[in-house]
Parts: C-alpha cells; structure tokens; sequence
C-alpha cells in the first residue's frame, strides 16, 4: 500500500514537472470530454436510452472528441516529433479542427 | 429464309388456335399527354430532328414559336451532323409545314430535284430525297420519273435486302400505286424476320424506329395495292403489345413512329387487336362491388363497331373455383368505352379474382382484381402495469366495439400493454393481416406509431416503450454540463496564457468563424435541413480556412523564430 502511494506521488510528481504545459491543458479538456462521456453512459445505464439516437450520437460524439483530442495530444509530444516529421502543432490542430466540424455535422444530422 | 418462313407461318397456325386479338394496354390520355409534351420540348429544342417531328405532330404552334423556328431552321440545318439527304429532308419538312415565309436555299432545291435524274445507291437516301420533294413540288413526278424509281428500287432490293432497306423501300414502293406492286411479294420474308419477346411481342432486330417502318411500310404496299393485310391478327396483336411497351419513348421521332404506328394497326379493322382490361385499380369495395372492364381500341378510342355482347367467367385465385360464368355487362352509359357488372348479389368472399371477358371474336383470358375486405377490431384489452411487476394493475376488456368508459393516467413507474384481436368483418373469422400499426395522437397534432406484433393466438399486442420522468432527464442535461466547469477550473490551475492571443483581423476571423458554424450545426439540429446546411457551411469554411491558415502559419513562424523553450 505504502508502495504503491510512493509510485503513484512520484507519477505525480513526474508528470507535474516534466509535462510540458500545452500537453497538460490537452489532458484537462480529455478529462473533460471523459467524464461528460462516463456522465452519458450512467444515464443511459440508469435511466434508458430512450430517444435512442440521441444518446447514441451524444456518445459517438464525446467518444470521438476523446479519439481526436488523443490524435492532437500525439502530434503536439515534443517527444514524438521523429513519428510526425513534417507535422507542425499548429498543422495538428487545425486538422483537429476541421475533423471535429465534420464529426459534427454529422453527429448533429443523427441527433433527430 | 425459306425454312425460316415455312416455320414461323407453321408456329403461326398453332399460335392462331388461341388467338384473343387483345392487349391488355392502350394509349391511354396521360400517355398520350406525355407524348405532346415531347414534342413541346422539341419544338424548343436545337436538334434539327426533334423539331422536325415535333412540327408534324403539333396541332396549333403559337404565332411566336413558329417565327422563331423558322427564323433558326437555316443555322441549325447547317449545324446538323445527320447526312446530307437526311438533314435536307428534315428542314424541309419542318419548314414547309410550318408555312414558313424564308425562303429555301436556292441551290438546296436544285440539288434535291436533280438527284432524281441518277440512280439512288440505297432506299434510306431514296426515302429522304422522294419524301422531300414531295413536300417540296410533288408535281415532280411523272410517269416517267416513277417508272424510273421502280427499276431503281427493285435493283437495290436485289442488292440489299436488310430490313431497313426493305422498310424505307415499302413507303416508296407505296407512293409509286401499281408500278411499286412487286413490293407486296417482299412483305413476307421481311415480317419473317421479326424476333418474338415472351411468346406475348413480335418486333425487328433495330427497335421501335425500324419495327414501325417496317410495319407501317408493308401495311401501305398492302393497302395501296388492294391486297389483303400483310399480317394475322396474332402477328397484329404482337406487335401492338410490343408498340404498347415502348410508350416511354424519349424522343421526338419515337413518340411521332409509336403513335403512327399503333394508328396503322387499329386502322386495320379485320386484324386490330383491342384493348380490354380493367378500369380503375382493380380494388373493388366491400359494400359496393362493381367489377368495371373497359374496352377500347389500341389508341383508347371507343370501338367503331362495338360488340354485340360482353361476357365474362371469374374464378377465384384461391380456391380456383368459377364463381361467376357467362354473365353479360352490362354497358355504362356516361362512358362509351366502360362496361360493368354488379358483385354484390354474388357474395363473394374477399380475395384475388381472374376474370376472362369475351367480346364476340375477342377475347381476354386473364385480367385479375381484388375484393377488399373489412377488418373489426375487437376483444381489445388494455392492461396497466408497473414497471417491474409482471402482473397488471388494471385491466380493461372492451367488446363489440365500445369506448373506453374513462380516462386512464399513467405515470413513469407504469407501463402500457395493448391486446386486439382482428376480425374479418365478412366471416366473423379471427384473421391475420400484413402488419398493424397503433397510432397515438395527442391533441395538438403530434402523433407516434407503434407496430403491433402477433402473438400464437392470432391477437395483436404491444407495449409502450418505458419513458424516464423529466425531471431526471433534466437532471441529466444539467449534469452533462458540469465537467465543463472542471474544464475551466483544470485550465484555470494551469494558467492558461491568453496573451499570446493577437487581435489581428484573421484571427478574429478564425475564431468568429469557427463560432459561426458551430452556431450554424445549431441551426441545423433546430430547424435546417443538410442541403441548407451545407450550402450555407461551405463559404463559412472557406472563410475560416483562409483565416485559420494565416494565424496558424503566424504562430508557426513566431514559435521558429524563437526555439521553443518546452
């Protein structure tokens, strides 16, 4: 037990202190984006899936805006810069832009 | 050939053991509404052909477009990529029955009138440059010239003797009265030819455009020479069929050979089929069944000679019995193409029905309609239950078609169920029918459809969907609003640094843009449909991706410039 809060205050520690800090402000809205999601899921799990495609396309929708903050968060990693050579963080994010307007359009199509 | 000929007249005299001389089809008003319209397009069309026919078979063209077709026949005949005997013979067709005051080319004339002093290599240019002249200055031909096409025509049949050549050659051949009477000797061999479809359509390799030359062609020679029709009355009943199958032609020279060509056959009184079939869509009604055949020539005309007595034998799909026999109908006398008989008096089950109606020598074997039933609701159960309890709550038995005697409420802990059991109003017999549906609809209009499933026992049943209450729905809503507090809250922590943000003109435009079309998706979830959506969306993306490029490519060029410090 002792060990395991030793491993996870020193987790903590590594990744307040060597987490660039636009990497962290990606994290903060991934967790955004996951806990609006888990808050879906628990309605849908108590409550029902009633207007069916509305919940569905509300999941799809937060599952995917995770899928793609997770894309932007790679591109942006100093540390991965050999793996997208020639992918600048500005061109990561306006990919990440213009994904999301199509995922919406189309989300919002199956809204109802 | 020969053993061609010896077999199709042998599979004719077999075929004629059954012949019904009828179709089950005709040129219907709508059909024939649609044809106009054709040629309504043509006469507005640049296409020297669809005028041409559009001309010819338009009644009364408005003062206006008639100027103005004649003012462009000139350009358009010059610009028309048709031989030179074709494209000839259509402008001077279009423009002498259009009584147009432009004169012809001078050199077109003599050039059309000194082609009859050479011999013509083929029966197409024949046709084109005789029926050209023809509108032109008939008085052309003379004796002398007629003798001299004959000679010539019978050459080319000796040389080429295709269908085509043939059908082009039969119109001249008509137009020469006795001198052209060798052509009735060829009319045989070339109907020979012809290729059957389904035992049911007789036509020539070609399609409709050398089917109906040839036809109509060999009917002409026959007619002009006294001589009895070049076909039977199965071959004629054949042919209709398969004219009668191509009246969604396209084009101006289809529609204009279709209608001549159903004309020709049902000109021909000893060998038209006629059409019978039945009138309306079939469905005759419960109370009132009143079975309606309607009997026309090919072109839904009122027969000239009409028959004598109409009877028909009607056998019942299912049970294969004759219900009905030899009964007469009786004629209606508001519609002279409209013959009925009363059901009623026969009690006859619901179901599909063949009838076979005679009409003296005609005869069509099977037509089919439909007896609609009446279905009664009844032994409807209504059960209110609680969500999680098997056993209902409340349970209504309704029969004989009462109301309900009050007004039930429910809540979200309970739920609905529906029982019914169909009847045939008929038989008192439980039946099942394709699908049910239950509709509720609320007062001000809305309404939701379930569809009901049947059971082993034949009833129907369905049970609402369980809905959440609203305040735990809303609930929900507001909840799903939250994390973006602790998105704010994390960020705030973190320090966001926002004066790196610029207020150039493109950056304003970027993020203005960008809210835009998010306000835009709004619109589109409230009210919009896709197309509006899109066809709005795609300047406004435009727009921001001119935007977004410039900002990005400066923060890119601005984070260069200084390596970054993370």
């Amino acid at each position: 037990m002792v060990q395991l809060k030793t491993v996870l205050s020193k987790f903590y520690d590594e990744y307040q202190n060597n987490t660039p800090k636009k990497l962290k402000l990606i994290d903060a809205y991934l967790t955004y984006i996951l806990l609006t999601g888990i808050l879906q899921f628990a309605y849908c799990v108590l409550v029902g899936t009633f207007p069916f495609n509305s919940f569905l396309s509300g999941f799809i929708s937060t599952v995917s805006c995770f899928v793609l903050g997770v894309c932007l968060r790679l591109q942006t990693n100093t540390q991965n810069k050999s793996q997208f050579i020639g992918i600048s963080p500005e061109r990561g994010f306006a990919d990440f832009i213009f994904a999301h307007i199509i995922l919406h359009l189309v989300v919002v199509n199956f809204i109802g | 050939m020969k053993l061609l000929g010896i077999l199709s007249v042998y599979c004719f005299l077999i075929a004629s053991i059954n012949a019904t001389r009828t179709v089950d089809n005709f040129l219907s008003q709508s059909d024939v509404q649609k044809l106009q319209n054709i040629y309504n397009e043509g006469l507005k069309s640049n296409d020297l052909q669809s005028i041409y026919y559009s001309v010819i078979n338009s009644k009364a063209i408005p003062a206006d477009v008639k100027a103005n077709l004649c003012k462009k026949l000139s350009t358009i005949h010059t610009e028309s990529k048709l031989n030179d005997f074709e494209k000839n013979f259509y402008y001077i067709g279009a423009s002498t029955s259009l009584l147009c005051s432009e004169k012809l080319p001078a050199n077109l004339i003599t050039q059309l009138k000194s082609s009859f002093d050479k011999e013509f290599s083929s029966t197409q240019e024949m046709f084109y440059n005789f029926y050209a002249q023809k509108a032109l200055d008939p008085s052309v031909f003379q004796e002398s010239v007629k003798t001299k096409l004959s000679k010539n025509l019978q050459a080319i049949f000796k040389k080429d003797d295709s269908l085509a050549s043939l059908g082009y050659g039969f119109y001249i051949a008509s137009e020469l009265g006795s001198l052209g009477s060798f052509a009735f000797d060829r009319i045989e061999d070339a109907i020979a030819q012809s290729d059957e479809v389904d035992g049911k359509m007789l036509q020539f390799e070609g399609g409709l455009s050398i089917t109906s030359l040839v036809v109509n062609g060999a009917f002409k020679v026959a007619t002009i020479n006294s001589k009895p029709a070049p076909l039977t009355s199965e071959q004629a009943t054949k042919f209709a069929t398969y004219f009668l199958s191509r009246r969604s032609v396209t084009t101006a020279k289809g529609a204009s050979v279709l209608m001549e060509s159903l004309k020709t056959i049902s000109e021909q009184k000893s060998i038209t089929p006629i059409a019978i079939r039945i009138a309306d869509n079939g469905q005759l009604q419960p109370e009132s069944p009143i079975l309606k055949i309607r009997i026309t020539n090919l072109l839904g005309e009122v027969l000239k000679e009409k028959p004598a007595a109409v009877k028909v034998a009607i056998k019942s799909k299912t049970s294969i019995q004759k219900v009905v026999d030899g009964e007469n109908l009786a004629p209606v006398a508001a519609d002279l193409t409209l013959y009925k008989l009363e059901l009623a008096s026969k009690k006859l089950p619901k179901g599909q029905y063949s009838v076979e109606v005679v009409a003296g020598e005609f005869k069509q074997p099977s037509l089919s309609f439909t007896i609609l039933g009446k279905v009664r609701l009844d032994k409807v159960e209504v059960t209110i239950a609680d969500i999680d309890s098997q056993s209902p709550s409340k349970k209504v038995l309704l029969e004989g078609g009462k109301k309900f005697p009050e007004i039930y409420s429910l809540d979200h802990q309970q739920k609905i169920g529906l029982r019914f059991d169909i009847f045939d109003d008929q038989t008192n017999k439980v039946i099942s029918v394709h699908q049910a549906f239950v509709r509720f609809t609320e007062k001000s209009g809305e309404e939701i459809i379930f569809i009901a499933e049947q059971d082993v026992a034949k009833a129907y049943k369905f049970e609402m969907d369980k809905r959440p209450p609203r305040f735990v729905s809303d609930l929900f809503t507001g909840l799903c609003f939250a994390p973006v507090f602790v998105l704010f809250i994390l960020w705030g922590r973190l320090g966001i640094n926002c004066s790196n943000f610029s207020f150039s003109l493109s950056a304003l435009g970027f993020h203005g843009g960008l809210g835009l079309i998010f306000s835009l998706f709004l619109c589109f979830w409230l009210q919009l449909d896709m197309f509006q959506t899109i066809k709005y969306l795609l300047p406004l993306a435009l727009f921001t991706f001119l935007c977004g490029n410039k900002v990005l490519r400066y923060i890119a060029s601005k984070r260069l410039e200084k390596p970054a410090k993370e």
